[in-house]
């Protein structure tokens, strides 16, 4: 390679792969995952509601309740 | 470097290289799809079908060539073992550019075409995208930039642009490619945070990107290195002046002791650094010594790491050849290259630092017989036997 060629690729290693390395650093600091366009599948699901139809037995059942 | 060009000049080493490149490639994209249907399963990712495997699969081959193409370089600044790769380079970065538009153009109809906006293109690059945003920043839009200088690159990859375009400018719009690079990085990066919470790809990205770096700073600090620490020829005059028939340094400031007659085994060269101005490439042929500058006429490659194969000094890169004693490649060819004045001081090899007009004849430096002590014969590497150094006259190498 000429003089010039090695410069020029010694200026470009310098400069792009740190610059790289900071851009994904600062991105990744940015960016949740759920605040990207396209990750609603991300979105947690809402806690399932406790089936009533069921009583809890794990829990005391309260003063003057009908024995099961 | 030919008076006609052909798209490709097939030799047996060009289709070992491609038949494995091919083959790997294809390995690669059979085995990522599998493992990401596998592992997306029945039901677990309803959003990853077979057309995503393969869009992914197709990107992720591309990002990987890429990195392979710009460690080759550096790597064979820092050894020559990796040459037969290099030889053939420019195959990969056209298999790069290919791979990349095949997921870019899969992806655009994937995502595109069932959207509101009738242009699949318009509908994956702006709708519902915001460029002041980076969380709805168009990655695609990266994508698509780092693709079209990839285009560039490719289609003019050829000798024939080599030549049309001139060595310099050439060389400038592909080294490009480390902008290409960086916005690959982005593209994939955003998109991979958009879609996967772990940051693998993010970290493989930066992986990647270390490696690539240290690579390229290792090698630089090498050729910094060794160009400081080459003698500096203190002016320089005329290149007419004469060879000095004294053995006084100080009246002849633009000589400089370049080597022993040992430093330079036969067929092979010793490669002198001067400083602030380019190398010379000093070989040892049939009991003579020849200088030439080290950088080929074809793309800058170092002719110094190179051989005399079939009488002829042969880059290590593409295998252009160039006569020691003059510097032109034999005929049909027409490119030349400079050469440099030699005398010998003892054992000393004295070397004119003012390089001579490409193609000017240049007496060889016999060695007396006393001081001829060469080393074995010299066994050229096999990406650059006979079949594969010089092509037909009608033949070029792209």
């Amino acid at each position: 390679m000429t003089r010039a060629h090695r410069r020029a690729h010694a200026a470009l290693a310098a400069l792009v792969f740190p610059a790289v390395l900071v851009g994904l650093a600062l991105a990744a600091a940015s960016l949740r995952p759920t605040d990207h366009v396209g990750a609603e599948h991300l979105e947690p699901e809402p806690p399932a509601q406790p089936d009533h139809a069921q009583p809890d037995h794990t829990q005391p059942p309260p003063p003057g309740a009908p024995s099961p | 470097m030919t008076n006609a060009y052909r798209w490709v000049a097939w030799n047996r080493h060009k289709k070992i290289y491609d038949a494995a490149l091919a083959s790997l490639i294809a390995l690669y994209l059979a085995a990522y799809i599998a493992i990401t249907l596998l592992a997306a399963g029945p039901g677990a990712r309803p959003d990853i079908l077979l057309p995503t495997a393969l869009i992914r699969a197709l990107g992720s081959a591309a990002i990987l060539l890429l990195h392979l193409i710009l460690a080759i370089g550096p790597l064979h600044r820092l050894t020559p073992r990796v040459a037969p790769l290099l030889y053939n380079r420019r195959h990969l970065g056209v298999t790069m550019f290919l791979l990349a538009l095949a997921h870019a153009a899969a992806a655009t109809i994937y995502y595109g075409a069932f959207g509101p906006s009738p242009n699949p293109l318009f509908q994956v690059l702006f709708v519902g995208r915001d460029f002041a945003s980076l969380h709805a920043f168009p990655y695609e839009f990266l994508g698509f930039v780092a693709l079209a200088w990839l285009f560039l690159m490719a289609a003019t990859s050829h000798d024939f642009w080599l030549h049309t375009l001139s060595p310099s400018l050439w060389k400038a719009l592909h080294m490009g490619v480390y902008v290409a690079y960086a916005l690959l990085v982005g593209h994939v990066a955003l998109g991979a945070m958009a879609d996967d919470p772990s940051r693998l790809t993010p970290a493989l990205l930066g992986l990647g990107a270390l490696a690539l770096g240290v690579l390229h700073i290792t090698a630089a600090v090498r050729e910094v290195a060794s160009d400081s620490a080459a003698p500096a020829p203190s002016s320089t005059p005329s290149p007419s002046t004469p060879a000095p028939d004294n053995d006084d340094p100080a009246a002849h400031p633009h000589w400089i002791r370049a080597a022993d007659i040992a430093d330079i085994p036969e067929a092979r060269a010793k490669v002198v650094p001067i400083r602030c101005r380019e190398r010379v490439a000093i070989f040892r042929h049939q009991g003579a010594l020849h200088a030439v500058t080290n950088v080929c006429a074809h793309q800058a490659g170092p002719l110094g790491e190179g051989a005399i194969i079939d009488g002829c000094i042969t880059c290590p890169w593409h295998g252009y050849q160039f006569r020691p004693h003059d510097g032109a490649s034999p005929p049909p060819y027409t490119e030349k290259i400079a050469t440099y004045n030699l005398r010998l001081q003892g054992r000393d090899v004295m070397l004119d630092t003012r390089p001579n007009p490409p193609g000017t004849p240049t007496p060889p430096l016999v060695i007396p017989a006393d001081l001829d002590d060469s080393g074995p014969l010299f066994d050229p590497p096999q990406h650059l036997g006979p079949s594969a150094t010089r092509p037909s006259p009608a033949e070029n190498t792209p």
